[in-house]
């Protein structure tokens, strides 16, 4: 086993930690950070559900080394909301309003992706927003409500 | 996942001296084949080597009529490029197709290839535009043409201590290529059958023409027969023959096509032959509208 240690920014707090070699940005993320939001619902890559936004883009944290990690800046859905205390971010908020969320599992994946997404693509057309989730699987929804929340929260993040 | 040790190489010269030192180590870049081949027991590495901070693998240059790829270029690099979206159409239309987003944010073009799956959507773009590689070492480096790489499912002539540094592509004058892919879903899918094609005209006549199909066959391969029947002839005929149904059939005999958990051999068979008419005609469009 090899150790190697990493520097890197977690929701913007800087973090110096030691990882095995094969150990993945999920596990680190949850069993050393503690930060379960990040869900482990595959661990090959084909759900989603682990996605955090790395370096200004959406990734699956499953498929990313911990190794790999050193030096990037991480934000997993600890992270979104941000500030104030019960303050939602603008895309919680829609997918509140929109009926977005049922079991849970796949928001964060869904909101960080969305987020990302939204950041490069501040006014996406509904097919655009279609393709941006098309690596986070959702069993309870079908996916129209979501796709909605994210219209809507396009519209309201630049009103 | 079952442990390794993982080496991080910083620089090309600190790269070489580690597959020199450890040649049976297993490269790691993007990681998006690594861990799950290994986390399901396929791949078992003692040692992984980690080449994703290797600036000198990474990099798109077009000089001298030859574009020459760095095997870290993502998939994502290469489906916004404006070089390869231009002159290697194929790749471009190709790499837009893997997974889905964050997984093309990551995944390489190096690593597509020498994951060496049959079904690897960049693999048939890069056999039809003609793709060399540049395979390096601690004692060397060598040149192999894409053709002679893959020698079975997963399995390529890499050797014990080489990497792969670099993909060549010439760009020539008057070609177009395009590329589809049929897959159960339309992101997060393993073709059930892909095709690229790349064409080359002189006037009335098509000089050239290549054709490059996945998932029909133990490795991605070039549908030779189908080409023989379409090389030299004028644009002119090849347009009256797609008038025809099935006026590729010659490529049935160019693939060999299994039944796994994606599709049946027949089907493959039945569908190769429209969807290589298809990628032929637009390759041709292309190649007309840039002449």
């Amino acid at each position: 086993m090899s150790l190697h240690r990493i520097k890197l920014t977690v929701n913007g707090r800087p973090i110096d930690a030691t990882v095995p070699g094969s150990m993945t940005l999920l596990q680190f993320l949850r069993d050393e950070l503690r930060l379960t939001g990040v869900k482990d619902g595959c661990a090959e890559g084909d759900c989603g559900a682990c996605t955090v936004i790395f370096n200004a883009r959406a990734a699956k944290s499953c498929l990313i080394l911990a190794a790999q990690a050193d030096g990037s800046e991480v934000m997993t859905i600890e992270g979104l909301a941000g500030g104030a205390e019960g303050a939602l971010h603008p895309i919680q908020e829609a997918f509140l309003e929109m009926g977005a969320v049922q079991c849970g599992y796949c928001t964060p994946g869904m909101l960080l992706t969305a987020k990302a997404f939204l950041d490069a693509n501040p006014h996406p057309t509904r097919d655009e927003a279609r393709l941006a989730i098309s690596g986070n699987l959702c069993r309870c929804t079908g996916y129209a409500k979501i796709v909605e929340a994210i219209l809507l929260a396009s519209e309201r993040m630049h009103e | 996942m079952r442990d390794f040790e993982l080496l991080v190489a910083h620089n090309r010269s600190q790269l070489l001296d580690y597959l020199a030192g450890q040649p049976e180590g297993r490269i790691v870049a993007g990681a998006t084949d690594f861990i799950p081949l290994v986390g399901a027991g396929k791949w078992r590495p003692k040692i992984a080597i980690d080449i994703s901070r290797v600036r000198e693998l990474d990099g798109i240059d077009e000089s001298d009529g030859t574009l020459r790829i760095g095997p870290l270029t993502t998939h994502a690099i290469a489906a916004a490029s404006s070089v390869i979206r231009e002159r290697a159409t194929a790749l471009a239309e190709a790499s837009a197709l893997v997974a889905d987003p964050s997984i093309r944010g990551r995944a390489t073009l190096g690593g597509n290839i020498c994951t060496s799956s049959p079904a690897g959507d960049s693999l048939p773009a890069f056999l039809a535009i003609g793709a060399d590689l540049t395979l390096a070492s601690k004692d060397g480096a060598r040149r192999l043409p894409l053709t002679e790489f893959f020698l079975g499912p997963g399995k390529n002539d890499l050797r014990r201590g080489e990497v792969l540094e670099r993909i060549d592509v010439p760009l020539l004058d008057s070609t177009g290529s395009a590329f589809y892919k049929l897959g159960r879903r339309l992101a997060m899918a393993i073709a059930v059958v892909n095709v690229a094609a790349w064409v080359r005209i002189e006037g009335e006549l098509i000089a050239d023409i290549r054709i490059a199909m996945g998932s029909v066959a133990a490795t991605p391969v070039r549908c030779l027969g189908a080409e023989a029947s379409i090389r030299g002839s004028t644009i002119a005929a090849l347009k009256r023959r797609a008038a025809d149904h099935e006026w590729l059939a010659e490529l049935r005999d160019d693939i060999s096509p299994i039944d796994d958990v994606r599709a049946s051999g027949a089907y493959r068979r039945q569908v190769a032959v429209p969807i290589a008419e298809r990628a032929v005609l637009r390759a041709l469009e292309r190649a007309e509208a840039v002449s």
